[in-house]
């Protein structure tokens, strides 16, 4: 698809190759593609954590947003709306793989969020390992805090930007966030408590 | 002391979410709260591993092989696609002919019912009354029953539907054509009587 790609496309606006694109040019769609997939990638691979899914997601999340380009009205930003895509895609999929894996498995991961650390902290590296328990943590958060704090704090986005893909009002995204960082720190605790030492003994 | 409040505005203040009125207020505050300092650097360093934890990029042959593999869906998506265009095209087409086709399927009944339909209602009471004095025409023993059965008849209901809709039988053409020379002198004296002529 890239290699095909007309070169002066890549000095057009989003809303000039969206027009092409809704008339059925497929390279200009490809360009869309191309300036986002990393972005889309990245932010399902947060979700779904395993790079296989993830895949599937993306190139599911673009056939959608090709077969769906004729209903955009272009109200937001193309990035804006083929990040809902995704993220929708992402949810949907955490939805039904936690339909697999059973309700008192997901059950048992919220109850641990809030009473207990995920295992103890003196058999593992510290400082290497603290990441590997973040990503553990977040993926354990119920999907409406999770999903605010990938877009939020992962990605970077502003509350607004977070609003405008999940289909929620700032101060949701505000108070998600909210909650979502109290239930990680109660989680994380003992490891914070030892990265302190540790740097402190640096 | 209460510091839910102070909370929430340490979330905010880490997503560059909180005004500059409130930061005032929360740096004053985190100046005399040692629990809310402590909580404030427990989500700091939560914020910054989540700003350090990168994903591997997928390399550039991954991207190729992403562009192959969704350019193949997207080209065997669309014939489905144009099918569907066609589909829904022909019914469009459809749909606009038949309002037209309705409007010619009504003119015709309305016009082929103009044509069939007699000039009178064939229940029209005196169109009936006048087909059966055709049918009499000249025939004596036909008019003598006629006049004995079906306006012996008629008078009668005339007569019970007078009594009960209190119809004003003197304005029935019916009675004074049918009342003999006799009864009509009857009538006129007691016309006259009541009226005192």
């Amino acid at each position: 698809m890239s290699n095909k790609m007309k070169p002066f496309m890549k000095d057009w606006a989003d809303e000039k190759l969206v027009e092409q694109a809704k008339q059925g040019d497929r390279e200009a769609y490809s360009e869309l593609v191309r300036r986002y997939r990393q972005r889309i990638y990245q932010t399902i691979y947060r979700f779904t954590q395993n790079h296989s899914d993830t895949d599937d997601l993306a190139q599911e999340t673009f056939l959608q947003g090709y077969k769906a380009l004729k209903h955009f009205r272009q109200k937001s930003g193309f990035y804006t709306w083929v990040f809902r895509v995704a993220v929708n895609q992402a949810l949907n999929f955490l939805k039904k793989r936690k339909k697999e894996t059973g309700r008192e498995e997901y059950e048992e991961n919220l109850l641990g969020l809030e009473q207990s650390p995920i295992s103890s902290p003196e058999s593992v590296s510290v400082t290497r390992e603290f990441g590997e328990r973040l990503n553990e943590a977040v993926d354990s958060l119920p999907l409406p805090y999770r999903s605010s704090f990938i877009l939020v704090a992962f990605q970077g986005m502003t509350h607004g930007e977070a609003a405008r893909i999940l289909g929620c009002s700032e101060n949701t995204v505000s108070w998600r966030m909210h909650r979502a960082r109290k239930m990680l720190q109660a989680r994380l605790r003992p490891y914070l408590k030892e990265v302190r030492d540790e740097l402190q003994k640096v | 002391m209460n510091c839910k409040k102070y909370e929430k505005w340490i979330s905010d203040s880490l997503d560059g979410a909180l005004s500059l009125q409130k930061k005032k207020i929360l740096e004053d505050h985190l100046a005399q709260c040692p629990e809310c300092r402590a909580y404030q650097e427990r989500l700091g360093r939560i914020q910054a591993e989540a700003v350090r934890l990168k994903i591997t990029k997928p390399s550039p042959q991954y991207w190729n092989e992403f562009s192959t593999s969704l350019e193949r869906k997207l080209v065997t998506s669309e014939p489905a696609k144009d099918a569907a265009r066609r589909f829904r095209l022909r019914w469009k087409w459809t749909w606009a002919g038949l309002p037209v086709l309705l409007a010619l399927a009504l003119s015709f009944v309305f016009f082929r019912s103009r044509v069939q339909a007699p000039e009178h209602d064939v229940f029209w009471f005196e169109v009936c009354l006048n087909r059966l004095y055709l049918e009499i025409g000249d025939d004596a023993a036909l008019e003598d029953n006629f006049n004995r059965v079906i306006l012996g008849s008629l008078r009668e209901g005339l007569y019970s539907e007078a009594l009960e809709e209190r119809v004003l039988l003197p304005e029935d053409p019916f009675l004074w054509e049918n009342l003999s020379d006799e009864e009509l002198q009857f009538v006129e004296q007691e016309i006259k009587r009541e009226m005192k002529l």
